[in-house]
C-alpha cells in the first residue's frame, strides 16, 4: 500500500473516509499507514488556543499564564493536562508529553476508534496509561486526531466510559483497546 | 460486594479544582463559543466531556457517601448551582449534561 498523500489528502484520511462511507473493516496495513500519519500530526503549529480556566495560574516561560492568554495549542494542552493538573507524573517536560502522545498512537495495542465529533470525522487512539499515570491520572490516555486540521485536538487522560459524548457519533473501533 | 477504597482529601480537592476550573468557565466560553475555530470548540468539548463523566460522578460519589469536608461540599453545590444557570446554554450548544444529580444543600 503507498504511504503518504493521494491526490492532495494523505493516503490515510482518505482511507478512513472510505471506511467511514461504506463500512468495510480496515486493513493491518492500511492501521498502521493512520498510525503514522496521526503520530507525525502534532498539535496545529500556527494555531492559538485560549489558555482558560484550566491552565491558568501556572508558570510558562518566567510568567504567570492569565485564562484570556492565547498560547500555541502544544503548549496550552501541556499546561492543562501535565502542569496545572498532573495527569502525566511529576517532571513532565512539553516534549515528554507529546513524545508519549507520538509512542500511544504509534503503539499497535492501543485501541483505534473511528468517529465523528460536532459533525467532523476524528480518530481516537486510546492506550493504557500505566506508568505515565500521574497523580490526577487516568486509566487511559487518548489522543483525538481531527481529519478536517490534520492534527490532534488534545491528548488527556480518561475513563473509557468518558469517551461517549452527545457530540460523538461511534462509526467503528478500528481496534479495540485491550 | 467489595466496597471502593475511599479517595483521599488531596485527590477530593483535586478533582473539584479541574471541575471549577471549566465549569467557571463557561460564561466566557459561551459568550466567544461562536467565533471559536472548530479545533479549539472540540478541544473545549472534549474536556467538557471527561470533566462532566468520570470527574464529577467520583466527586459525587464521594459526596454521597459523606466523604466531603464542608468545604469540599460547599464547593460542590457552587459548581451544581453555575451547572444549573448555564442549563439552556449548554443544551443549545450540545454539550453534555451532568450524569448525575449534584446536593443543592
Amino acid at each position: 500500500m503507498e504511504s503518504g498523500r493521494t491526490g492532495g489528502e494523505p493516503t490515510a484520511h482518505r482511507i478512513l473516509r472510505e471506511i467511514a462511507r461504506a463500512g468495510r473493516r480496515i486493513t493491518a496495513a492500511e492501521l498502521a499507514e493512520v498510525r503514522r500519519q496521526a503520530a507525525s500530526a502534532g498539535f496545529p503549529p500556527n494555531a492559538l488556543e485560549r489558555a482558560g480556566g484550566r491552565a491558568a495560574g501556572v508558570t510558562w516561560q518566567g510568567r504567570q499564564v492569565s485564562a484570556s492568554d492565547r498560547l500555541p495549542p502544544a503548549v496550552v494542552h501541556y499546561l492543562r493536562h501535565v502542569v496545572k493538573r498532573p495527569e502525566w507524573p511529576a517532571g513532565t517536560s512539553l516534549a515528554g508529553y507529546i513524545s508519549s502522545i507520538e509512542r500511544v498512537v504509534l503503539d499497535p495495542s492501543c485501541g483505534v476508534l473511528l468517529s465523528t465529533y460536532q459533525g467532523e470525522l476524528q480518530v481516537s487512539f486510546v492506550g493504557r496509561a500505566g506508568i505515565l499515570r500521574g497523580p490526577d491520572g487516568q486509566p487511559w490516555i487518548v489522543v483525538e486526531y481531527r481529519l478536517a486540521t490534520g492534527h490532534w485536538v488534545t491528548a488527556h487522560q480518561i475513563t473509557l466510559r468518558d469517551i461517549l459524548s452527545p457530540k460523538r457519533v461511534i462509526i467503528q473501533w478500528l481496534r479495540r483497546p485491550r | 460486594m467489595a466496597e471502593t477504597a475511599p479517595i483521599s482529601d488531596r485527590r477530593l480537592d483535586s478533582l473539584l479544582g479541574a471541575i471549577e476550573d471549566i465549569v467557571f468557565d463557561l460564561p466566557e466560553v459561551i459568550g466567544e463559543w461562536e467565533t471559536l475555530s472548530d479545533a479549539e470548540q472540540v478541544s473545549w468539548s472534549l474536556d467538557w466531556d471527561a470533566t462532566m463523566g468520570s470527574r464529577l460522578r467520583e466527586v459525587v460519589s464521594s459526596a454521597r457517601r459523606g466523604r466531603l469536608n464542608p468545604e469540599q461540599r460547599r464547593r460542590l453545590i457552587a459548581v451544581g448551582r453555575a451547572l444549573d444557570a448555564a442549563r439552556s446554554n449548554l443544551e443549545r450548544l450540545g454539550l453534555a449534561l451532568p450524569s448525575v444529580t449534584l446536593p443543592t444543600r
